[in-house]
């Protein structure tokens, strides 16, 4: 075996100095493992990412180099490269960073993100070896990651109100939808319930169109506050009307949440001089109760709600008025 | 080994290959035992209603009732009977079901090794 | 055409289902959640492969990967799900919610791992049952039609081996397809391989 390895040397000696150059000038990383799983050869890109000093880890075994490895993927397949000669390749996406390997010795909590293949090498003697290539992906991880952020805000700009942060219309048509036919397919009650700030004309020819952005701004976030739970869900419905999904509410429950709102809102004493009603902000609010899920669509719903609203401003504003069939 | 008693082993695996490993190592090592057979989990419960096994080895992927889930129902019936479930779905999960109902588990394939790891446990079990 | 005894039969779904069930052992290990695989069902074509694995997925475009196994016998390995589902285990074990239509380079390479795991172990328990060893490619990952994927000439008198794989997640339950093509020399070597293992029973 060693005089074969010395004739190679011997009568090509350019081959080997040339094949030796080129796998250590590679930018990546290769580790080559023996049959006892032990190291054999580590290039240089892979000695100067590790750090590890190069005298000790000639011959030991990969565990005790790196003994994080223990009983890991990666030492796995390397097994079933050396004893059943196959291959296998260790994604970025499930395996993340297996070799602790560093750009910067220094900043060892930033690993280099790795792809990995693991390669049988067997020798016409019948000796195999493991040949491991280790990718940097870093530069690939990152884009992805921005690709990804951005295409997560451009979804989510898509769904909300520009001025009030809030859902826009579109998410709210969505969230009805889905609410909906829960409801329906689960018989559990659906509120919706709809609010208008009161002579919001006047108050924008009064004080200006930035004073009115930034009371539909306070307005949107004193309802935001005002609800409870995750699955409620407030919506800028057009100019100053907002809309509320209250899933899994009954007619009372809305109603007390349309008073705690009314109130809230009274308490933020925004001063509005030509408001007939109020020297400050007011809210009318209407409110609609899916009750039996026949003959009603989400649309007659809204349109319900709409309908209370319009009451409430008819009977003098400032009040919540809740949708009723009209008798016949 | 001293002279044992005779038992009667159920051996329940849709693979009739699988029956026929683990009923021949069974007949090899006790030649007086009764090995029956069953390919799937209705069919083993049906079995043990009649026959009163005294040791079960129990597949897991099978048409119909899963193999714990058989266990579980033959446990309701008799609590004689010692049961191994005898399985390729080796991981930490499915060993865990088998513990949940009380039944040891082995890890296929179906070699001499893991059929003496399922008659070691019936030894234990008179 | 050969048609396979229910004990040869047999012997294969059992060494395919080791072989999963290895391979789902180590995945459940990677992502720390738990996967089961079972390969219920087999069958064998030897004509119009790629209509019938069109039929199956019930979908035009399927995505597949694929490693190519050589020793005393030779076969084309591919792990098979239609286009749709692979978002599905990819984002699940990746523990990302889904989002984008087609994987992206990266997911192709984790798809691509998934089935490097599921098609060694397959092998593996091949080698082990019946003895012998085989080398293999690294695993390609493919997108596209049956017709595409699939290396089949009708005058080939390629062999299918068609397994039906369940694959289930957490909450999830996919079905994909083991496929292994075999020239009629490499089928009627596996045929003589089982018939030696039986022989020794």
């Amino acid at each position: 075996m060693s005089s074969h390895y010395s004739d190679l040397v011997t009568s090509s000696p350019p081959w080997v100095g040339i094949y030796a150059g080129t796998v250590n000038s590679l930018s990546l990383g290769i580790v080559i493992i023996g049959k006892f799983s032990e190291i054999i050869f580590l290039n240089q890109w892979f000695i100067r990412k590790s750090g590890i000093d190069s005298s000790h880890y000639i011959g030991r075994a990969l565990t005790s180099v790196f003994p994080e490895l223990n009983q890991s993927h990666l030492s796995d397949s390397i097994d079933s490269a050396l004893r059943r000669n196959l291959p296998a390749v260790l994604s970025h996406s499930l395996n993340k960073a297996p070799f602790p390997l560093f750009d910067n010795l220094d900043q060892p909590s930033q690993r280099i993100q790795q792809a990995i293949h693991i390669t049988p090498l067997t020798l016409q003697t019948g000796e195999r070896f493991c040949l491991i290539q280790v990718y940097d992906v870093s530069i690939a991880v990152k884009k992805e990651r921005l690709l990804r952020e951005q295409a997560e805000n451009l979804r989510s700009l898509a769904f909300i109100d520009g001025l009030t942060g809030i859902a826009n219309r579109r998410r709210m048509d969505e969230y009805l939808a889905d609410e909906f036919k829960r409801a329906k397919r689960n018989h559990s009650p659906l509120s919706i319930v709809m609010l208008d700030i009161d002579y919001f004309k006047q108050f924008n020819d009064t004080y200006g169109h930035q004073s009115g952005d930034f009371c539909l701004q306070r307005v949107a976030n004193v309802i935001k506050a005002t609800l409870h739970r995750p699955a409620d869900l407030v919506a800028r419905y057009g100019g100053e009307e907002f809309a509320i999904i209250l899933p899994d509410t009954s007619f009372s429950g809305a109603v007390i949440l349309a008073e705690e709102l009314r109130k809230n809102i009274e308490v933020l004493a925004i001063a509005h001089e030509s408001s007939l009603v109020s020297p400050h902000i007011t809210l009318s609010i209407g409110i609609s109760k899916a009750q039996s899920y026949n003959n009603i669509s989400e649309a007659t719903l809204l349109s319900q709600a709409d309908q209370a609203l319009y009451q409430a401003k008819t009977e003098g504003r400032n009040r919540v008025r809740v949708f009723s069939e009209p008798s016949a | 080994m001293t002279c044992s008693a005779i038992k009667t082993v159920l051996v329940v695996d849709d693979s009739r290959l699988s029956r026929m490993l683990i009923s021949k190592y069974i007949r090899l090592v006790y030649p007086n035992w009764i090995v029956i057979e069953a390919s799937n989990g209705q069919e083993a419960i049906d079995k043990v209603k009649v026959d009163c096994p005294n040791y079960i080895t129990m597949d897991y992927n099978m048409e119909g009732l899963n193999g714990v889930e058989t266990a579980r129902q033959i446990l309701h019936l008799t609590s004689r009977a010692a049961i191994v479930l005898f399985t390729a779905n080796i991981q930490s999960s499915t060993r865990s079901e088998a513990e949940v109902v009380g039944i040891h588990f082995v890890g296929k394939p179906v070699t001499e090794q893991t059929i003496q790891l399922a008659l070691d446990y019936f030894a234990n079990h008179p | 055409m050969k048609k396979l005894s229910e004990l040869q039969q047999d012997a294969l779904l059992e060494i395919f289902n080791i072989g999963v069930g290895n391979a789902a052992n180590s995945m459940s290990q990677l992502i720390n959640a738990e996967i089961k695989l079972s390969v219920p069902k087999l069958q064998i074509l030897l004509k119009d492969h790629a209509n019938v694995l069109n039929a199956f997925v019930h979908s035009n475009r399927i995505c597949a990967v694929s490693q190519n196994f050589t020793g005393p016998l030779n076969a084309c390995a591919f792990l098979v799900f239609p286009e749709g589902k692979t978002q599905e285990i990819v984002h699940r074990m990746m523990g990302e919610s889904v989002s984008a239509e087609e994987l992206n380079d990266m997911e192709a390479e984790a798809l691509s791992e998934i089935g490097n795991i599921i098609l060694n172990a397959c092998i593996s328990s091949m080698s082990d049952t019946l003895q012998t060893d085989f080398e293999s490619t690294l695993p390609r990952y493919h997108l596209g039609s049956a017709k595409e994927i699939f290396p089949i000439k009708e005058e080939d008198n390629q062999f299918m081996l068609l397994l039906h794989i369940d694959f289930s997640m957490p909450k999830q339950k996919i079905d994909g397809y083991l496929v292994f093509l075999l020239s009629l020399e490499s089928f009627n070597e596996l045929i003589r391989k089982i018939d030696l293992f039986l022989s020794g029973i």
